[in-house]
């Protein structure tokens, strides 16, 4: 089966480039047989993929360890999933998902649109199995085959590194692929609408439920990130502004930019030069993201090993990629002219306008300060890094502007917003902002990022929900329905927009947590068993931990861990325990951190076992060994990040949900080709 | 042997299934039947009628003056019909009655805002697509 899988492999390259060779000739040149072969291809090279991923999971499964990719990944005692995760716990299997995600979603495109877009499709078809089979050539010959014997088979694998043991890591990978990969659609039917000179609406329309796709899978992965480090790495944050996270935040932007003014191409016929430029931006942020997590060029937590042939070779394909979109859109310039100006500064289309520009700017800002080691190192020499302090300081005023849109772009409407309706509908929502964050301030909040942010979300929070209720209200009146029907009729009739307004939820709740950092307490003690720690909260209530001492044991595959326990009382009542423990994974040599964390609504309470004065005699259960230090953290609101997370989440599915016009429409079609005599 | 035998099974099935339909003659088709500018009026159309069932939003929960809403509501309408007039090889006379009967559609609130259906007199649902009319 492994053979197997190698060999899929090998063949799966010269049928991806046989089968873009099809696409691209047989439209140009009129023939269904070849166009046919083409879409044939796609399908065959996701099924020698699939053979491909069962073999590296089966060698997994089996401890080859004779295979260089699974010895340095896995040992024995690994637990059965991440063996299985083993398919993306390193650069050569995740190469290998990459491309199966990408073909898989290849196959949806050309399945799904076997009877309809035909004009596309060629060309669609083409793009698709170029990408793929660039992919498919870094893995055969920039030294990553996953197949790759070792000159000698070792008794046990290196194992796979404590961090990435963790349940994130089966979820939070496969979701930023499926982003990442997904928006390869949308890039595919950009380039053919360029190609073909079809370069009215149509793209957009068809291509608008895989960018909601692609950007609902980035914003969850990212999330779910942040979620990992907040478990994992055990330092209390979330994000750390490194260069990988940053990759992986650049493309989310502009894909939030391009999901913004693709409404105006849609309702006003306008910035067609611009979205084309957004579409290949973000597919070649896409790349980007892979190409600095690939070539090792940048020093980050994420990366794999420096590998100078792979940071060539992509950088040759993402220079080609630029160099042929910019060619095509300035042939097709004359036919991507605004059908309108922008009539006046007060509308739905500046803000959205502005939206733009703010997104671009952050991305253009962490582009910059992730490369910026690279340009320093190109001109002086010298490796200069720069830091959270550069990023937070840049990001916080464009997360606010972005913020304060999100209230004031809503309550304009389309064309052009008259002055006296703007001051009514902003009155409400401004007195709640200002009185929001002054409640704050009466309580003692003296941040005043923070109290801004604050009064923002308020003032945002409060125009999306007189939103609805006018919404709800029009519509009552409009159709004549019951407020609750009119209300979820509102929302089913213009799922995009009422999703949309959701998910805005969503990242409120995300700023307001981001915020709530700045109220963040911590302190670092020793503590011999019976000793307590008091941390005050800036909720004004104290946490009393006491501890208790160390308990050590053996786990699969684990040498040793140890974990301390403290009870926990909140202004002297009892609340409970929380543990916090040190790991030594038989296959790494430093012992890892594994936190405890008590999540509340407003505040978690974090524990982080810091060292212990004695590991090995704690190790080996000495009862001399319990001196240990701690650092105790009262983190505020971060678990609003997760809840904003789960309404993205809704709102995401809300925007994608197909409508029924949309299903009757495939319906009726289905129906028209089985009287037609097509098999659908 | 047995892994020879096995690859040599698989390229040969792989190349045998994608050249098939060169092997065979069988044709992908190359256009479709929504594809040519009735599909792109269709679609303007749909966008237009959005736009003014938007502005009625608008227009009611305080967002649009009655003096904005009536011009762009004519301008709107002005680009739905402008869209259907390029719709389909209609005779004139067809063609007029449908504007005619959009435009008194409009009026009497019969044509649908959410597909663009022209309704018959005293409807109270959509027959394309069952939303409530006004």
């Amino acid at each position: 089966m492994i053979q197997l899988g190698e060999y899929a492999l090998w063949i799966a390259l010269p049928i991806s480039i046989v089968g873009a060779v099809l696409a691209f000739w047989g439209g140009a040149k009129r023939r269904g047989d070849l166009v046919l072969a083409s879409e044939l291809s796609v399908y065959t090279v996701f099924f020698l993929l699939i053979l491909t991923s069962i073999g590296i999971v089966v060698a997994f499964l089996t401890d080859r360890f004779d295979y260089w990719y699974v010895a340095n990944y896995s040992n024995r005692e690994l637990d059965t999933y991440f063996k299985v995760s083993g398919l993306w716990a390193g650069q050569r299997g995740s190469l290998v998902f990459w491309v199966l995600l990408l073909s898989l979603f290849s196959v949806v495109a050309t399945y799904s649109n076997r009877f309809k877009n035909r004009e596309f499709m060629p060309n669609v078809v083409g793009v698709l199995l170029t990408i793929t089979g660039f992919f498919l050539l870094v893995l055969l010959f920039a030294d990553v085959n996953p197949f790759e014997k070792m000159p000698f088979a070792p008794a046990d694998g290196r194992g796979l590194n404590p961090q990435l043991q963790n349940y994130w890591m089966t979820i939070h990978p496969p979701t930023l692929y499926l982003g990442f990969t997904a928006f390869t659609v949308p890039f595919a039917f950009a380039v053919s609408a360029l190609l073909n000179g079809r370069l009215d609406t149509r793209w957009i329309v068809i291509t608008r439920r895989w960018i909601l796709l692609s950007w609902f899978f980035l914003a969850n992965g990212i999330i779910f990130g942040m979620r990992w480090a907040y478990e994992e790495l055990g330092w209390g944050g979330f994000w750390f502004w490194d260069p990988v996270e940053n990759a992986s935040l650049l493309p989310w932007l502009t894909a939030t930019a391009f999901l913004h003014s693709i409404q105006i191409q849609e309702n006003r016929g306008m910035l067609k030069i611009w979205n084309m430029g957004l579409v290949v931006a973000t597919f070649l942020l896409t790349i980007f993201a892979t190409f600095l997590t690939r070539s090792g060029l940048i020093e980050s937590v994420h990366t794999f090993a420096e590998n100078t042939k792979i940071a060539f070779i992509f950088l040759t394909f993402m220079g080609a990629v630029t160099v042929a979109c910019i060619m095509l859109i300035v042939w097709r310039k004359p036919m991507l002219q605004s059908e309108r100006q922008i009539e006046s500064y007060l509308s739905r289309e500046s803000a959205f306008l502005f939206n733009n520009v703010i997104f671009l700017a952050a991305a253009f800002a962490v582009m910059f300060g992730t490369l910026f080691p690279l340009i320093t190192e190109g001109i002086t020499g010298q490796t200069i890094t720069v830091g959270p302090p550069y990023f937070n300081m840049i990001n916080l005023p464009l997360g606010l502007a972005l913020l304060a849109l999100m209230g004031i772009g809503p309550v304009i409407a389309w064309r052009k917003a008259s002055r006296r309706n703007l001051v009514k509908n902003f009155v409400t929502p401004t007195i709640v902002g200002i009185s929001v964050a002054l409640c704050f301030y009466l309580l003692g909040a003296r941040q005043i990022m923070a109290l801004v942010t604050f009064g923002l979300s308020a003032f945002v929070m409060t125009v999306i929900v007189v939103e609805f209720i006018k919404g709800t209200k029009a519509r009552s009146r409009i159709e004549g329905e019951g407020h609750l029907v009119a209300f979820f009729h509102l929302i089913g009739r213009n799922r995009r927009r009422w999703g949309g307004y959701i998910v805005h939820v969503g990242v409120v709740l995300v700023f307001t947590a981001f915020a709530g950092a700045a109220f963040d307490r911590e302190l670092i003690q020793t503590l011999e068993p019976g000793e307590s720690v008091t941390i005050e909260s800036p909720l004004g209530h104290n946490y009393t931990l006491t501890y208790q001492g160390l308990s050590s044991a053996r786990g699969n595959n684990l040498a040793a861990k140890t974990t301390a326990l403290m009870a926990v009382s909140e202004d002297g009542e009892p609340i409970g325990t929380l543990t916090a423990e040190k790991r030594l994974y038989i296959t790494w040599e430093a012992p890892v951190t594994e936190v405890g964390i008590r999540s509340r609504f407003f505040e978690d309470l974090y524990l982080i076992l810091e060292s212990v004065s004695d590991l090995n005699g704690a190790f080996m259960n000495d009862p001399e060994a319990q001196r240990a230090t701690f650092e105790v953290q009262v983190n505020v609101l971060v678990g609003w990040i997760w809840y904003g997370g789960f309404i993205i989440t809704i709102g995401g599915v809300i925007t994608m949900w197909p409508s029924r016009g949309s299903q009757k429409n495939s319906n009726k079609e289905k129906l028209g080709q089985s009287l037609a005599g097509q098999n659908p | 042997m047995q892994q020879v035998l096995g690859a040599v099974l698989i390229t040969v099935g792989v190349i045998l299934f994608v050249l098939r339909p060169i092997l065979q003659g069988d044709q992908a088709p190359l256009t479709s039947p929504d594809g040519g500018q009735d599909e792109l009026d269709a679609q303007k159309k749909k966008s237009a009628l959005k736009g003014l069932r938007d502005a009625e939003y608008d227009y009611y929960s305080g967002k649009l003056d009655e003096e904005d809403f009536e011009s762009l509501k004519q301008e709107m309408a002005s680009e739905v019909l402008g869209a259907m007039r390029r719709i389909g090889n209609q005779s004139n006379y067809e063609l007029e009655t449908e504007i005619r009967a959009v435009r008194k559609g409009l009026d009497a609130g019969l044509t649908c805002l959410l597909c663009g259906e022209v309704n018959s007199e005293g409807s109270n649902f959509c027959g394309q697509c069952g939303s409530q009319l006004k």
